[in-house]
């Protein structure tokens, strides 16, 4: 297997100062090292896929990037806000506050609220975290259910509403917290192809407005024609980054070619 | 005779007051108790094991007795109804904290972290997310604990509460016909209890009809 330094990460980015960056994050599950020594750059309006086997670590370290995963080493900055990491200090609350203020995550398993309507999912955190009145969350949460195509949906509980219907909601409710960045943790996987498609739909829109993605994910299609950087993670390092273009068709490493012809069917 | 029958279906008054206020109590109370048993503080985890194995390893007899006639040691005289009162709310406090606390179990870990990930603080997280989940998965459960507590205030008639027991008890003292009276005592309790049970069971319909919590 190709040895590849990661920490020297190159940044293919805008070459504006990045308005993500993590600096040799790694995170331990006992002794095992589940994101290892990682580095990554992220300019504004990048959307960068993530890509790797299951368990190279891709959710583990989208979920650092917003503190679901407290990292045991490194430091992050989103933003104008900087976080160091030490092992066995947790950071202060206002401050990973302020730092998942500026990121919204949507999940694999769509998490939403199921004892809150569709609406409310969406006005909760708005009114809660943001300080909106009523009226304006309430407006918001339409006016963002109408651009997922789901405005007839407002008054449904999530039980009602099909796995689609749900994941679309979940981007609609991180939507409304104004996030400068979105984190997509294979929000497709646990969908129907057909489904899953209509999903990406959302987030091709999303990538076209302009909004800072980055996105864990096995849609290998996706991967190549929505985003402008893929990254390749295998057991918890990030081995290749490059065009999509690039990777997929000439990727530099023999375990990356490996994957790819596996998920491609090369 | 009829009298004596309606002195008793009259002191079921003191065993509802008895059951609701401690039962509401123990439902409002036991809310913000669980939340010490998951604190960040391990003092606090520890108040709050120390709190519910001392009140519920102990009979509730023995702490209405502790109550009434122990702490008059100390000075401090306390009514009967008010020792009751006491005993009783502060045993369902902890007995609701740890019917709140098995039922985190029916709620999902992707709550806390799409809570985390909005940005939702800890007061809001428990109060709009976590506990109108938690109250719906342990309704039936609280519902049983309540007709447990209608049955438990008989306790309160050996301190000489006047309630459903202690009437009846008085009725066979001055009339004898024990068989009587309080097999017409225990139609009381049916008469609450009963009832309590069908209600319950319609508020958790209604509460889980519209979304499935688990």
């Amino acid at each position: 297997m190709a040895v590849i330094d990661t920490s020297t990460t190159t940044y293919t980015g805008s070459t504006l100062r990045p308005f993500l960056n993590a600096e040799r994050i790694v995170k331990r599950f006992g002794e095992h090292r589940a994101i290892d020594d990682v580095s990554l750059a992220v300019g504004r309006g990048e959307v960068i896929s993530v890509i790797g086997p299951s368990g190279a670590g891709k959710s583990t370290f989208l979920r650092c990037l917003n503190l679901l995963e407290l990292p045991d080493s490194g430091a992050l900055a989103i933003g104008n806000e900087e976080i160091k990491f030490e092992e066995g200090r947790a950071p202060a609350r206002a401050q990973v506050a302020r730092l998942r203020r500026q990121a919204g995550m949507v999940f694999q398993s769509f998490n939403l609220f199921p004892h809150l309507t569709a609406a409310q999912n969406i006005e909760l955190a708005q009114k809660r975290v943001l300080g909106r009145s009523a009226d304006e969350a309430r407006e918001r949460a339409r006016s963002l259910l109408d651009r997922v195509g789901l405005a007839a949906k407002a008054d449904a509980y999530p039980s009602q509403c099909s796995g689609g219907q749900q994941q679309r909601i979940a981007i609609a409710r991180a939507l409304a917290m104004d996030p400068e960045l979105m984190l997509f943790d294979e929000p497709t996987s646990g969908l129907d192809p057909e489904v899953g498609a209509e999903i990406l739909t959302v987030m091709r829109e999303l990538a076209d407005s302009g909004m800072t993605m980055l996105i864990a994910t096995h849609e290998m299609e996706f991967a190549r024609h929505v985003s402008n950087r893929v990254i390749v993670m295998v057991d918890g390092a990030i081995v290749e980054q490059g065009q999509p273009e690039q990777i997929m068709t000439e990727p530099k490493s023999e375990r990356v070619g490996r994957f790819l012809s596996a998920v491609l069917g090369r | 005779m009829g009298d004596a029958l309606l002195a008793i279906a009259l002191a079921a008054g003191m065993t509802i007051l008895l059951t609701v206020v401690s039962g509401a109590i123990g439902i409002v109370l036991g809310a913000p108790v669980m939340l010490l048993s998951r604190s960040r503080f391990a003092p606090l985890r520890g108040l709050y094991w120390g709190f519910v194995h001392i009140v519920r390893g102990v009979p509730t007899l023995v702490w209405l007795f502790i109550v009434f006639f122990g702490i008059t040691q100390l000075g401090i005289t306390l009514g009967a109804v008010t020792s009751a009162l006491i005993t009783l709310s502060v045993i369902a406090v902890a007995s609701m904290a740890e019917i709140y606390r098995g039922g985190l179990n029916a709620i999902k870990p992707g709550q806390w972290e799409a809570s985390a990930a909005l940005g939702l603080g800890q007061f809001a997280t428990a109060r709009d997310v976590l506990f109108p989940q938690l109250f719906r998965a342990v309704s039936p459960t609280v519902a049983t604990y309540l007709v447990g507590l209608i049955k438990e205030s008989a306790l309160a008639s050996t301190i000489g509460v006047a309630e459903i027991t202690f009437v009846a008890g008085l009725q066979v003292q001055y009339f004898g016909e024990g068989l009587t009276f309080f097999a017409f005592a225990g139609l009381m309790y049916l008469a609450l209890s009963v009832p309590l049970g069908a209600l319950s069971r319609g508020i958790h319909a209604r509460l889980t009809r519209r979304y499935a919590v688990l």
